[in-house]
């Protein structure tokens, strides 16, 4: 169901293939699953659940698995004939994630999912991914190319920041109010770079 | 036109099998009409877990599978896992452990863990936790499921396991010089589950039996999914009954026509407002007379919240019986709803009662079901006189009950032509009672059957179904059954009173001189428990800290939404809340370190408790005083577990950059055993020729143990094993009556008559034993393990005098039965802690820890005592964290289902450890008190004080949700 094919230079990374109708549960045993990948599957998404759920369809669902959703399009996950290609373990990605949750094993109230390729100290490219944040969710953000060519320091992080208050349009629901989720999207984010500056 | 049947070949337990399925069929309907009974319907929404079954050796919800897509696949329910009769290890464990309360969810956690050990023969605590979080338990809290399945994971791995105990010590009269076992200060990480720890005085008599941890009586056929509830029988005939409910808050019913939803064939039965008599009643389930108003009837031509009963259908199939319930046309004339209980008295806001025939509503214009008023002392006076004056306004949410098992009913008529009801309840007198005129039968013509419940909590202390059952029941002739989807429960069940509390205490030399509880309580739609909720709140929130000049005043009122009822911890929970937290507020104005302070000033033994005559439950009350305590105790042992002072004080000193910051937080609580005066229990029992004996109580065990307990102190009486009685419960023919388990009564009120029934049993025994051994009397006979000993050696077994009383000397039935009941209500009383850690950037709260040292008298069983102590704090925990109900602008529920409406599952809730200190109550049977209750009322309090000790805010609106407390951190700042 999920299989692992290296780079020839390098056994650490490669592409996971994965079948349409690979379960959930499959993909979060599997041991070469992302990390950031695995924490969407754990706690607010339950063993039975994961059994329950194809990739298929979690991908394709409109409400459920919205952090799942939001991790795979900034790991740049593509759909093949056969099924499902994600690339893992490049060492110059750096990947970072936060989730506001009410409790230890909810859904997320907001969520943040970023993944920096880094060439030569500067970013080559950043994808940028929130939840809860906008009438689309997931979303993702779409100025993240004018990060290209920065550093990662404080200044790309305010900029990053700024745009994800010019871009999201949060709605208010019980769980959090519009001025909640806007702040806390700000404070996932800022987060989530974090982690990516710190590598992981 | 029918649709065609589908053949799926799969292997169900082993065996293959052949399935003939409808095309929309899901597994779990397939399965139970096989009477796989064990397999469960808790939700069909697939959020509950309960209908968990293995597919191919993986836990998948039944509910979500349609079967006719299982072709050649292996189904194994927790029918297929006893081997020769013999029980599985993990069914063994969960019985040893007291991981089974109501044995609703047992299977589907059974069957998980199965899945679990099967893959990983050594999972950690925290895997175990992880693979339990698909299925939910409202009972329990998780502590002895987790400890079940590291003790069969031990098991299967051919490991020894010791002996289920708790740990004992002696309470020293010094509590200086008390120590705990090393784990009970959690210093190390992943410890797991601790078993419960019982501080005994040595003053205190020992007992044999009770205070033993007894496997429940019916641990077996629940680990064995055995047909045991409601809904786990069919009988020939049986209709499906579907309710009609209103999409509106509030509305008229102008037209109704059924007709074609009668016209379908297989419907045997629509009936609406237009068919059934117009007779009121109020559907709390109280003793008679229940307090007004009675301002309900069984379909009414208004409706007052979305959920409202508007007809009811009885069909073939409970899919007929649903296409008929929408082929119903209702004109409705909708009103402007009232959906908060400060709109619901303004002048001029719509009238939710506004119908001439119901009496005893206290201001219907401005929808006041009742104005409550009691005063002792002066307060005015007090507070005049007081050296400092302090107040504060508290919030607590409309929290539901969310137990696992629907209601649940199925009615017929027996031979004889009675109506029997089984029925999911917690009241089997009340039921009968109250049902009897609405249903046009009289008493004596109705028995109803309380079977196994899968959970109460106070849900189902209430009318809710019988009468509508019972109406189909005699309008077609045939058995009928109904079961609410978990949307009905959400919309058309009962939930907790949502309070709006306000105290005002006056401190003189830093004692506690007067206080006023001004309170709202919003009832919902209609009044249920509105009273008696209300006045307890009162009484209790009033008598934590007694003072003799207290003032109570309080609006009951009505609002559009879903019926407020009642909820364990009934009013207590919320105002002990509010008063809490003033308390340590006031401390913390005052440089006053608030344990003393609180210890100071709390209800002493020997007090009068100065409200208590005034605040009875729904009537005036008794005088009370507590003859039992064990808050000084309880204290001293909490802050040496928690190492609160330490923590206390380095908390408070985190720098102010630290994001995620720690706290520390407690608060003491009490409650009551039973109502005083009002509650009334009696049992039955009778000697067999083999020397064992039927108990035959009321009393309703709704997963709490009751059965077992109760069995323990007969046994104790007549220094027997358990195994010799047979306990049958709640059944109004069979069984003495019992009031029902609500108020913490059943081991203290039934208890009482339990012991007092096998007392006399006792005597009887000795009397015709001393009989058989030509004997003038008694003396110096001793009734001791099945035998009676006479002073010269000479013993006779009880099977030796059971078959003589029966059949050969004088020949008699051994039988007595007794009732007992109390003008007191012996206080329980505990001290709750916790610990947080609260992320300031985000409002977000993780609870690190709970602990509560509780005095429930003499314990009577350590492992469900405990377990009602981790499930009361995990279910509060929902109450002060995570639980609350949210209305759109029409009055619909949002989150209206187990997966937006969040009960804490098992892979997020904190260690939970539970440590005993005993009392010896005098009134109470073998110096029992209660537990149930006192169980719920501490947490939400002792969290607000931990957050509070993490960030320096006080938060006084439940639950604390991430951004109320973001929003009390971020206002402070500014």
């Amino acid at each position: 169901m999920v299989t692992f094919e290296a780079n020839p230079n390098d056994n650490n990374s490669g592409y996971l293939r994965i079948a349409p109708d690979c379960t959930l549960d499959q993909l979060y045993q599997y041991s070469q699953c992302p990390p950031m990948l695995h924490n969407t599957l754990h706690k607010m998404v339950s063993w039975h659940t994961r059994n329950e759920t194809s990739i298929e369809k979690a991908l394709r669902s409109l409400h459920r698995f919205p952090q799942f959703q939001a991790c795979l399009m900034v790991l740049e996950m593509t759909e093949t004939e056969e099924g499902y290609l994600l690339a893992i373990g490049a060492e110059n990605i750096r990947l970072g994630y936060s989730e506001i949750r009410a409790t230890p094993a909810d859904e997320p109230i907001v969520a943040a999912y970023i993944s920096i390729s880094i060439e030569d100290g500067h970013i080559a490219r950043c994808r940028a991914a929130v939840t809860g944040a906008h009438t689309k969710s997931p979303y993702l953000l779409e100025g993240t190319e004018n990060l290209t060519g920065k550093k990662m320091d404080g200044e790309t992080r305010d900029r990053l920041l700024s745009m994800v208050d010019q871009e999201l349009a949060p709605e208010a629901d019980y769980q959090g109010s519009v001025e909640y989720r806007r702040a806390m999207v700000q404070v996932a984010v800022k987060r989530a770079y974090q982690q990516c500056v710190e590598g992981n | 036109m029918q649709q065609k049947r589908h053949q799926v070949n799969v292997v169900l337990n082993g065996l293959a099998t052949t399935l003939q399925v409808e095309p929309k069929e899901k597994l779990l309907e397939t399965l139970r009409g096989m009477n796989l009974v064990s397999v469960k319907d808790g939700c069909h929404q697939g959020d509950c877990g309960m209908c968990t079954i293995l597919l191919d050796g993986k836990p998948i919800r039944s509910c979500l599978l349609l079967t006719k897509e299982m072709e050649g696949r292996r189904i194994t329910t927790v029918e297929g896992l006893a081997t020769d009769g013999q029980s599985h290890p993990l069914q063994v464990a969960f019985m040893e452990t007291g991981g089974i309360q109501c044995g609703y969810c047992t299977p589907a956690h059974i069957l998980t863990a199965k899945a679990l050990l099967d893959q990983n023969p050594n999972p950690t605590e925290d895997e175990i936790r992880e693979a339990m979080s698909g299925v939910l338990c409202r009972c329990t809290g998780f502590v002895r499921i987790i400890e079940a399945v590291q003790r069969a994971a031990a098991v299967l791995r051919g490991e020894e396991v010791p002996p289920i105990e708790p740990i004992r010590l002696d309470l020293p009269p010094d509590m200086d010089s008390i120590r705990l076992p090393e784990k009970f200060y959690r210093t190390e990480p992943n410890l797991g589950p601790l078993p419960p720890l019982v501080f005994t005085p040595t003053s205190m008599e020992p007992t044999t039996h009770i205070g033993q941890p007894q496997q429940k009586v019916d641990a077996k056929k629940l680990a064995h999914g055995r047909p045991a509830y409601t809904d786990d029988i069919k009988l020939d005939g049986m209709l499906y009954a579907e309710l009609l409910t209103s999409p509106h808050a509030h509305a008229r019913i102008r037209n109704i026509d059924a007709s074609k939803a009668r016209a379908l064939p297989g419907v045997h039965a629509v009936l609406t407002h237009l068919d059934l008599p117009r007779i009121k009643y109020a559907s709390g389930g109280q003793s008679y007379p229940q307090p007004l108003p009675y301002d309900q009837v069984s379909l009414d031509d208004k409706v007052r919240h979305v959920g409202d009963r508007v007809a009811v259908v009885a069909a073939e199939t409970p899919e007929l019986a649903r296409k008929a319930a929408r082929m119903i046309e209702v004109e409705y004339e909708v009103l402007k709803p009232v959906l908060s209980l400060e709109e619901a008295m303004l002048d001029g806001c719509p009238v939710i009662h506004d119908e001439p025939d119901t009496e005893g509503i206290y201001d219907p214009s401005r929808n006041i079901v009742h104005h409550i008023e009691a005063e002792v002392g002066d307060p005015d006076g007090a507070f005049a006189s007081a050296d400092h004056v302090f107040e504060g306004t508290y919030y607590t949410p409309k929290q539901h009950h969310a137990q696992t098992e629907p209601h649940a009913c199925i009615t017929w008529w027996d031979e004889d032509e009675r109506l029997v009801v089984r029925t999911s309840t917690q009241v089997p007198f009340h039921v009968r009672r109250i049902i009897a005129p609405l249903i046009g039968l009289p008493v004596k013509r109705i028995r109803v059957i309380k079977p196994r419940i899968g959970g109460g909590f106070g849900g189902k202390q209430e009318i809710l179904l019988e009468d509508l059952c019972a109406h189909l029941t005699i309008a077609t002739g045939r058995p009928v059954r109904l079961f609410y989807d978990r949307r009905q429960e959400f919309s058309s069940g009962r939930t907790r009173h949502p309070h709006k509390i306000h105290y005002k205490i006056g401190i003189k030399s830093n004692k506690v001189v007067a206080a006023e509880l001004r309170l709202i309580g919003d009832t919902g739609a209609y009044g249920s428990h509105g009273l008696t909720v209300q006045m307890v709140g009162g009484f209790k929130g009033l008598t934590l800290y007694n003072p003799p000049n207290s003032r109570f005043i309080c609006d009951v009122v009505y609002t559009n939404t879903a019926p407020a009822g009642a909820f364990r911890g009934y009013g207590s929970m919320q105002e002990q809340f509010g008063v809490e937290v003033l308390m340590e507020e006031i401390a913390d104005k005052l440089g006053l370190e608030p344990v003393a302070f609180k210890l100071d000033n709390v209800l002493k033994v020997g007090e009068p408790m100065h409200m208590a005559k005034k605040l009875g439950e729904g009537r005036e009350g008794y005088d009370q005083a507590m003859n039992t305590s064990a808050h000084n105790e309880a204290l001293a042992i909490g802050t040496q577990a928690t190492d609160f002072y330490n923590k206390r004080k380095l908390y408070s000193q985190q720098s102010p950059n630290l994001v995620v910051k720690k706290g520390i937080g407690f608060a003491i609580m009490f409650h009551g055993s039973g109502v005083a005066g009002l509650d009334m229990a009696s049992a039955l029992m009778k000697m067999n020729d083999d020397g064992s004996f039927n108990l035959m109580v009321g009393a309703t065990d709704i997963g709490t143990g009751s059965d077992t307990i109760l069995a323990q102190i007969a046994a104790e009486v007549l220094d027997i094993p358990v195994e010799d009685i047979i306990v049958y419960s709640s059944d109004t023919d069979f069984t003495p009556f019992d009031k029902g388990a609500y108020a913490s009564s059943t081991t203290y009120i039934s208890g009482g008559a339990v012991r007092k029934t096998a007392e006399k049993i006792k005597k009887q025994i000795l009397q015709h034993a001393a009989t058989m051994l030509g004997l003038d009397n008694t003396d110096g006979l001793m009734l001791i393990d099945r035998k009676v000993i006479a002073p010269n050696g000479i013993h006779l077994t009880l099977q030796d005098i059971g078959l003589s009383s029966l059949h050969q000397l004088n020949q008699h039935q051994i039988i007595a039965s007794d009732s007992n009941m109390s003008l007191e209500s012996p206080p329980p009383t505990a001290a709750q802690f916790a610990e947080v850690s609260v992320d300031t950037e985000t409002g977000e709260i993780r609870v690190d820890r709970l602990l509560m040292v509780v005095d429930c008298g003499r314990v009577m069983n350590p492992i469900t005592a405990a377990g009602q102590i981790e499930g009361g704090m995990a279910q509060a925990l929902g109450f002060a964290h995570s639980e609350e109900t949210y209305f759109d602008e029409a009055g619909r529920m949002i989150n209206d289902r187990l997966g937006k409406y969040h009960v804490y599952k098992a892979n997020e809730l904190p260690d939970m450890d539970v440590i005993f200190v005993q009392t010896d109550e005098p009134s109470g049977p073998y110096g029992a008190k209660s537990i149930s209750e006192i169980a719920i009322d501490g947490v939400a309090p002792a969290l607000v004080s931990a957050v509070h000790n993490a960030t320096g805010v006080w938060i006084r609106h439940l639950p604390l949700t991430p951004e109320r407390v973001w929003r009390a951190i971020h206002h402070s700042e500014q």
